[in-house]
């Protein structure tokens, strides 16, 4: 094996049940030690896409490979993988143990030594008391037992299938950096499944966004957040601000454009250029990069504004939260520092972004950009 | 998802090949699997074949072969049409009473507390497991002439409900009645129960708040949402009283026969093939029918699988229509009226009255059970009760006569093959119901043909394999009467290992193919050990089921070598000597032994499930 061969390569992978078309062309590679994240609602074929590479659903067109080797038609049990699932699907009739030492049996191993690696494993993901049958287990344990099961051989890589609904707020954030933690120590290659953005984002090297059997964007965290390259994207990792708007007459800086709001009459906002021209799309500003200025003050330097009417004002601690209503009746949201001075309900104010904050994005799902 | 494991291959071993290549093996593959997928189903076909539908259809060639006299000489006049008209007649009031008291019962279960809940399951649920023609047997005692209920006999001769006042309470109809109520009330108290357990506890008292007082609620609400407990109940109930034998052939009047008692005349005693066929197909008609028309209420079928709950919910709201809603009295005088003898009857103290019914009813229930024990031990030297003393006499007599052990290592060597049997064919149709990957239509088609034979009286299946086997010459073959035997239990371990392959997480056996193991291997490692408490509560089942039958083994076994039912069955046509008590005993041993034993896997059953949750 060289450097560049990929962990895993998936190319042209095609699902389909019935005449639904559930995966969608899928094509993307994940590298060694890389933690790659499959983000997008539930329905829209992270499953399928998991299972199809576990060698548990067999695709209707398009090859896997893992470590350079085409598995496509392997059955499962030869293809060298771990699987962690949504429920654990640990073997209630077997201890802990003997559910870890399952897969080193399987593939040949002594009964002492695959129980003592078993042990081992157990140890790194810190269980104890390993007798008890997983009917007696926490939530917790259980998702650590089936973490220990699929780690156990060693497998090439390893898929998780949101591994961490089932747990409560406090014990998933906990697992979340565990399960970091454990990818760093031993240096394995995971393909994680979740459509909680916030899981994705604190704990992968790269998001791929997925919507209906189609990937929207896979960059790393910070560029899928700041820079989506569609509305869909940027809706579904945290809040973003709209407006309809489509490109308007008249020369504009490099690297930016010229937009009409469809129902803002008698001005042009500008915005980043997005990297393909189209007529019309959305203009997307995140709460975070918006400033509240009085109403007849004037525009900043490099900043665009609207005009707006305060609609409520929530102190949460770390922010406050301003609701804001467009002329058009559009809602949208600033979110300013705590110690920001509150605007008064009902009063007129202008609300202002920088020019590099503001997105340009199309409303149809744009071709993956890798 | 559901599909990946019956989909996934055995090995493949070219990893690259092209496009073209791939598609053939997948063909190929899919072709091969379908096969696998038939061969599940061929056992079970061959089975149905030989000892169901050959037998039924060479039974229907008399049918056809015989005139229109014929039939109209059979079943269109005297004793035969009597006979009829007061099978169907029986059968009626044997359900109205089933119906009254099982609500009763199923009420009081629902309403009780863990305790008295698990005492009246266990009053409806052993007699359930225990043998009838054993709990027959105890009938004669409780209503023989020095039975302990003979003191009644004035009242109810002056009640109009026995002919004589000096005879016991035996060979009469109302004999027959309160033996068939009791053999036939479990069988409908447990699918009642088994609906009204799974409707909210809430609803009743919602009702309530609405304005519907306790009746009101009762009728508006239980009762229309229980329908299809009660429906599948009145079906079963129904059916196997017109097929019924050994009650009314023990505690009737000779003078009133049932149909299926005519039917053992002719068939046993007259060896008149032509006679029994007519009358078993007549019979297995008047069953089509029935369950046909309970079937516009509810698709029995539905009842035994999981899932069925549920429907049964959906259909019940539909047609108890906005139940919860209690209009308003418009002034109608019959509204009026109605209301306040509700009203009136709301006021009663209906927890106490039911819960005291229900263990009324509990004792009725288990008095067979019981009877037989202080009997067993009499010392006297013919059958009395309460017996003057007491000895292990008949123990002794029984143990040793060797036609008693002989007869009881017939009837485990059947039982025993039967069961094997069943599990060898019923096992394959379960994961295919539950796993093939064909239609629902399929899966139900296969379901109702695997239950089909609890469906069909067995007084017929014993007509029909009768005149089969004899024309193929395995009439005292052990192994045709156990491959007959085997056909009741199947039903059993089909619908128990169905319902627990619904339940079984499928991620565990893909979890192991992840981990390296092959199908097989994952076969055995993990679906075969967590299907066992259900495999093994079916092979229960079908052990019983053989063990207790008697008429099909009546016809089919060697005449040298008798089973224990047959024995027993012969013995008390004779007389009703206290040694039969010993053998009852043996019977009802075995079902308390087959009872604890359901109750430890149903246990495994549940943890097994709370785990894989
Ligand atoms: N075995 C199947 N048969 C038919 N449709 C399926 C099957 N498995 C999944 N689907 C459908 O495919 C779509 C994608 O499912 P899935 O991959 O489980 O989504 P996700 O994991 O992203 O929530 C869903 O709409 C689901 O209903
Ligand atoms: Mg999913």
């Amino acid at each position: 094996m060289t450097e560049t061969v990929n962990q895993l390569e998936v190319s042209a992978l095609v699902k389909r049940f019935g005449d639904r078309t559930v995966v969608d062309d899928l094509a993307f590679a994940i590298g060694k030690g890389e933690f790659f994240t499959l983000l997008g609602p539930s329905g829209c074929g992270k499953s399928t896409t998991l299972m199809m590479i576990a060698g548990l659903e067999s695709p209707d067109a398009g090859t896997i490979r893992l470590r350079g080797d085409d598995v496509t038609r392997l059955p499962p049990e030869r293809r060298r993988i771990g699987v962690v699932f949504q429920n654990y699907a640990l073997f209630p009739h077997m201890s802990i143990v003997d559910n870890v030492a399952f897969g080193l049996r399987m593939h040949g191993q002594g009964k002492r030594a695959a129980r003592a690696a078993a042990e081992e494993m157990l140890d790194v993901v810190e269980l104890t008391d390993l007798h008890r049958l997983p009917a007696q287990l926490s939530g917790g344990q259980m998702q650590r037992v089936a973490l220990a099961r699929a780690l156990v051989t060693d497998p090439d890589l390893l898929l998780m299938d949101e591994p961490l609904s089932a747990l409560d707020r406090r014990l998933r954030q906990t697992m979340q950096f565990e399960l970091r933690r454990l990818q760093a120590k031993l240096g394995t290659t995971v393909l994680y499944v979740t459509h909680d953005q916030e899981e994705a984002l604190v704990l992968s090297d790269r998001i791929a966004v997925m919507n209906g059997g189609r990937f929207e964007q896979v960059a790393p965290p910070a560029e899928v957040y700041t820079q989506p390259v569609s509305a869909f994207v940027a809706g579904f990792l945290g809040e973003s601000n709209q407006l309809r708007v489509r490109l308007a007459e008249g020369e504009a800086p490099d690297g930016v454009v010229r937009l009409a709001p469809e129902s803002v009459g008698g001005r042009t906002l500008l915005a980043r250029r997005p990297v393909e021209a189209f007529d019309e799309g959305l203009l997307v500003v995140r709460p975070e990069c918006m400033r509240i200025a009085s109403g007849d003050a004037a525009r900043a330097a490099g900043a665009e504004g609207l005009p707006a009417t305060v609609d409520d004002v929530t102190f949460l601690g770390d922010h406050l939260r301003v609701g804001l209503l467009l002329e058009d009746g559009t809602a949208w949201t600033a979110q300013l520092p705590p110690g920001a001075a509150a605007p008064t309900v009902g009063s007129s104010v202008r609300v202002e972004w920088d020019v590099q904050d503001a997105a340009y994005l199309a409303t149809a799902p744009q071709q993956a950009r890798r | 998802m559901e599909q990946a494991l019956q989909k996934t291959p055995a090995p493949r071993d070219a990893p690259s090949l092209d496009p073209q290549a791939t598609v053939a093996i997948d063909l190929r593959f899919r072709r091969g699997r379908s096969r696998i997928w038939l061969l599940a189903v061929v056992p079970g076909t061959i089975l149905l074949l030989l000892v169901i539908v050959a037998p039924m259809i060479y039974m229907a060639r008399y049918g056809v072969v015989v005139g229109i006299d014929r039939w109209w000489m059979v079943l269109g006049q005297p004793p035969g049409s009597t006979i009829l008209v007061r099978t169907v007649l029986v059968a009626v009031q044997v359900t109205l009473v089933c119906g009254l008291l099982g609500y009763l019962y199923a009420a009081a279960l629902v309403a009780a507390g863990p305790r008295l809940r698990m005492l009246l399951f266990a009053l409806v649920f052993v007699p359930f497991l225990t043998s009838v023609l054993v709990r027959t047997y105890a009938w004669m005692i409780l209503l023989g002439k020095s039975g302990p209920l003979s003191a009644l006999q004035n009242g109810l001769f002056d009640l109009g409900l026995i002919p004589t006042a000096d005879g016991g309470l035996l060979y009469n109809r109302f004999a027959v009645l309160v033996g068939m109520v009791n053999m036939m009330l479990p069988l409908f108290v447990l699918p009642l129960y088994s609906v009204m357990s799974k409707l909210s506890p809430q609803l009743a008292p919602a009702a309530r708040t609405m304005g519907a007082n306790r009746v009101g609620a009762f009728f508006r609400i239980t009762l229309p949402l229980s329908a299809p407990g009660a429906a599948a109940g009145a079906t079963v109930v129904f059916t196997l009283s017109l097929g019924f034998l050994i009650t009314p052939q023990l505690l009737g009047g000779t003078d009133d026969l049932m149909i299926a008692q005519y039917m053992l005349i002719r068939l046993h005693t007259f060896a008149d093939l032509t006679s029994a066929s007519l009358l078993a197909i007549g019979l297995i008609l008047l069953v089509a029918v029935i369950v046909a028309l309970f079937r516009v209420f509810y698709p029995i079928e539905n009842l035994v699988v999981a899932g069925a709950g549920q429907q049964a919910r959906r259909r019940g709201i539909r047609r108890s229509g906005a139940a919860g809603t209690s209009r308003p009295d418009r002034g109608r005088w019959w509204r009026i009226l109605v209301r306040s003898l509700s009203d009136a009857l709301a006021v009663l103290p209906w927890g106490v009255i039911t819960k005291v019914l229900a263990l009324v009813l509990g004792v009725f229930l288990a008095a067979p059970l019981l009877i037989t024990i202080p009997v067993s031990f009499t010392n006297d030297g013919f059958l009395s009760f309460p017996p003057s003393s007491y000895s292990f006499r008949w123990y002794a007599e029984v143990l040793g006569d060797p036609g008693w052990i002989t007869s009881l290592g017939e009837s485990l060597k059947v039982a025993a093959l039967a069961t094997v049997l069943s599990l060898v064919v019923g096992l394959p149709i379960a994961f295919f119901i539950a796993r093939a990957p064909v239609s629902q239509r399929v899966r139900s088609i296969v379901l109702v043909l695997s239950i089909l034979p609890v469906l069909i009286p067995v007084i017929v299946l014993a007509t029909g394999t009768y005149v089969w086997f004899l024309q193929i010459g395995a009439v005292g073959n052990v192994f045709a009467l156990a491959a007959a035997h085997s056909t009741l239990g199947i039903p059993f371990m089909v619908v128990v290992v169905v319902s627990a392959l619904r339940d079984f997480d499928r991620r565990t056996e893909m979890a192991a193919r992840t981990l390296g193991a092959s199908a097989p291997r994952t076969f055995l490692a993990i679906t075969l050990p967590l299907l066992r408490p259900a495999i093994l509560t079916g092979v229960l089942f079908a052990f019983l089921q053989s063990f207790d039958e008697l008429f099909i083994a009546l016809v089919l076994a060697s005449p040298t070598a008798p089973t224990l039912p047959i024995k027993m069955w012969l013995a008390t046509t004779e007389n009703i000597s206290p040694a039969l008590a010993v053998v009852s005993n043996v019977f009802i041993l075995f079902t308390l032994v087959v009872l604890g034993l359901l109750m430890v896997f149903s246990r495994t059953r549940k943890n097994l499930k709370k785990a894989s949750r």
